[in-house]
């Protein structure tokens, strides 16, 4: 069977997410900043948004079929 | 301003206004222009999954255990993304199906099953209750420190004699208003496009009122995020409070956690209700998968700087911050605001979950009692559908009765998040059967049913029966020893699984039964040919020559079906169903004409709608004789076109 484009990139940016959220990318972004609190926070919620707006992108985007 | 009455009159003008756009949404729909048609109406909608547990918990999460509050929103993200394929495939069978409810769908997936349709009702109504405790809870409190501040809420409510709690009140007020908007139509796959307009409307407020809160603490209370931020790092005590450390359990606790919001997200009553039932438009969902993941983000922008700022003021429970801070700065109309925010993301949950579950307790507990007693089928003149109603307003008001029973019982014990997450785990054993069931065909009813009771018994086990040790209810020596002293079965550490967050560890071991139980079972036993049905129209819903067939070779007279779904549907009802295929024939209980096979299926639909795929299927083939179903022809039809669509 084969997959129409927006579902693969759908599932493919569904992956991205499980990156983004899951150690050990996670881990790499758990240190202090130069104010000493933890930077994790700006990291989860930066990856957040990049997600987000990927999503949008995708399904958004006029299909070409 | 914040006298006892003036909270009040706000309070009541809230719900007098979420009641004009409710009724205004039920106009509208009946005028054929529905308010409800937009993916952002739609968005809104499913925002419901923000309760009071967000609005006041997450604050107090943050605060206690940081950055993990966020899973509960990043699981929904995750979830969304897969929508467009996922949930709408859930969309197409319910509405091909008629379907009402996760305890329909379930039900229906396997055969029509009215045991597994009574197995998700309980599930459902045990593992939630704590939910709508909590919501009460949060009113409660909330109003508690509205007009008692600085008091602690405890103290000013302890003073108070049993009649003058305000959550029974608030229990009553909202059980008049579900009553009165919930129940309108009997066909419960009729929208209830008021409804969703008012749940809308709530998430509107509840994400200004906590968006004005975190910018009046970030720009008010301090110089900018900078400033706050740089306050927070010079406490040493407060410097690991954002760290992946002070998730509980570390890294095993963060993706259990995330695992198990994205799997409540979907099963959820509430949600499945919001995302699956009232969706006007399938393509709605489309612009949802990246609108609500933006909601989320904005209305957990301002969870951190508000946990640090009141970590800093250091004073009350984490979980009263957002209406402590604007308090002790003396403030007045935000305060009250804040309050209102609160109430909308409560009441919101309370009036979507009370109908789903009114919903399942009537179709899938109810119905079926009734028509295996003799007496009703002695009469068949007897017209039943008044009854239905009354029987969704009584569960209506006993599901909240025992709400307010839970939370006046143990509520007292619990902090916010903690019960949210209790009842995430145990609508989290929906999901086996839910999504095997859209891809996997060889599931069936009898391995759905092990799977479902196992992994319940397993999450009742591991934390519902310590949850009642810690309330006190239970020696709390089970959760130290173990039951008699047997270490390998302390609930929070089965089989000395330890060094797990108690969510994950729960999660583990009952997804682990369920699927275990379902899979296994299923591959040992067979379907029923109804069974195999139902199985290949769910697994291949997205395909588009299905569910267009009339499946019904029996035999039964025009007049006999008549009869039928005039008595539980109602006349106007009934006429509607018999108009769809000759709008000048004029039906009567007399008319021995055969009824053609598409006349059976769109009655059974139509039952369907009102009572459930199960009792609609007991109650058509009590009327028609013969060879039910031609489930070979449709089979092979099934078969030879996804051949074709394979190759």
């Amino acid at each position: 069977m084969k997959g129409s484009p927006i579902r693969s990139r759908l599932v493919g940016l569904t992956l991205l997410a499980l990156v983004f959220f899951l150690p050990p990318i996670l881990l790499l972004f758990d240190r202090p900043s130069s104010l000493g609190l933890s930077i994790l926070p700006v990291y989860v919620f930066s990856a957040w948004l990049v997600i987000i707006v990927l999503a949008a992108l995708v399904l958004e985007r006029k299909d070409e079929n | 301003m914040r006298t006892e009455w003036v909270s009040l009159a706000v309070g009541f003008s809230y719900l007098g206004i979420l009641f004009l756009v409710a009724a205004w949404g039920d106009k509208r729909s009946s005028q054929g222009r529905s308010i409800i048609n937009s993916p952002l109406v739609y968005t809104l909608s499913i925002a419901v999954y923000c309760t009071a547990w967000t609005f006041y918990g997450s604050v107090g999460r943050a605060a206690e255990t940081g950055l993990s509050f966020l899973l509960v929103y990043l699981g929904p993200t995750l979830a969304m993304l897969l929508g467009w394929f996922m949930i709408r495939k859930m969309i197409r069978i319910s509405r091909a199906q008629k379907i009402t409810s996760i305890a329909d769908f379930i039900s229906a997936r396997y055969g029509k099953s009215t045991r597994l349709g009574v197995l998700v009702t309980l599930i459902a109504v045990i593992g939630v209750m704590p939910y709508i405790a909590l919501q009460l809870k949060a009113i409660t409190i909330s109003h508690a420190l509205l007009t008692g501040y600085p008091l602690e809420p405890t103290q000013a409510l302890a003073a108070k004699a049993f009649w003058f709690d305000k959550s029974f009140w608030v229990a009553i007020v909202l059980a008049v208003f579900i009553i009165l908007f919930g129940t309108r139509h009997l066909d419960a796959s009729e929208r209830h496009e008021g409804m969703v307009a008012a749940i809308a409307f709530e998430s509107i407020v509840k994400l200004l009122a906590f968006l004005a809160a975190g910018i009046f603490v970030v720009f008010w209370l301090y110089q900018g995020p900078m400033d706050l931020f740089t306050q927070a790092s010079n406490r040493a005590d407060l410097v690991g409070t954002l760290g992946l450390d002070a998730v509980p359990e570390g890294a095993v606790g963060w993706v259990g956690t995330l695992i198990l919001s994205t799997l409540a997200f979907i099963t959820l009553p509430r949600q499945f209700q919001v995302l699956v039932i009232e969706n006007v438009d399938e393509r709605h969902v489309k612009r949802a998968g990246w609108m609500f993941p933006l909601y989320l983000f904005a209305i957990n922008i301002m969870v951190i700087p508000i946990a640090l700022a009141g970590l800093l003021m250091g004073d009350g429970s984490p979980d009263d911050y957002v209406l402590t801070l604007p308090l002790a700065a003396g403030l007045e109309f935000l305060p009250l605001f804040v309050f209102i925010g609160g109430l909308s993301a409560a009441t919101g949950m309370v009036i979507v979950e009370t109908i789903a579950l009114s919903t399942m307790v009537s179709n899938h507990l109810v119905m079926p009692v009734l028509l295996r007693w003799k007496w009703l089928h002695l009469d068949p003149t007897r017209n039943l559908s008044g009854w239905l109603l009354g029987i969704r307003r009584i569960a209506i008001l006993l599901i909240l009765l025992l709400g307010y029973l839970y939370h006046a019982l143990i509520g007292e014990s619990y902090t916010l998040v903690t019960t949210g997450l209790v009842s995430f785990a145990a609508a989290s054993q929906f999901a086996p059967a839910l999504l095997l069931g859209l891809y996997w065909r060889g599931g069936n009813a009898k391995g759905t049913a092990a799977g479902l009771m196992g992994g319940f018994i397993v999450w009742a086990y591991t934390l519902l029966l310590p949850g009642f040790a810690l309330s006190g209810w239970l020696d709390s020596s089970l959760i130290s020893q173990g039951p008699w002293g047997i270490a390998w079965l302390k609930p929070y550490a089965l089989f000395d699984l330890e060094g797990w967050d108690i969510y994950a560890h729960a999660l583990f071991w009952s997804l682990l039964v369920n699927i275990g139980l379902l899979v296994g079972v299923s591959l040992f036993s067979r379907q029923s040919s109804l069974e195999q049905t139902q199985a290949a129209l769910f697994t291949e819903a997205l395909r588009p020559d299905v569910m267009q067939t009339p499946l019904w070779l029996g035999q039964t007279t025009k007049g006999e079906l008549y009869q039928l779904a005039n008595r539980y549907l109602g006349k106007p009802a009934t006429l509607k169903v018999f108009a769809n295929f000759n709008s000048a024939y004029l039906p009567s209980p007399a008319d021995e004409t055969p009824a053609s096979p598409a006349l059976i299926a769109q009655t059974e639909q139509a039952l369907t709608g009102a009572l459930g795929s199960a009792s609609a299927r007991v109650l058509i083939n009590s009327v028609v004789r013969g060879e039910a179903l031609d489930i070979e022809a449709v089979l092979s039809i099934l078969d030879t076109t996804s051949q074709a669509f394979r190759l």
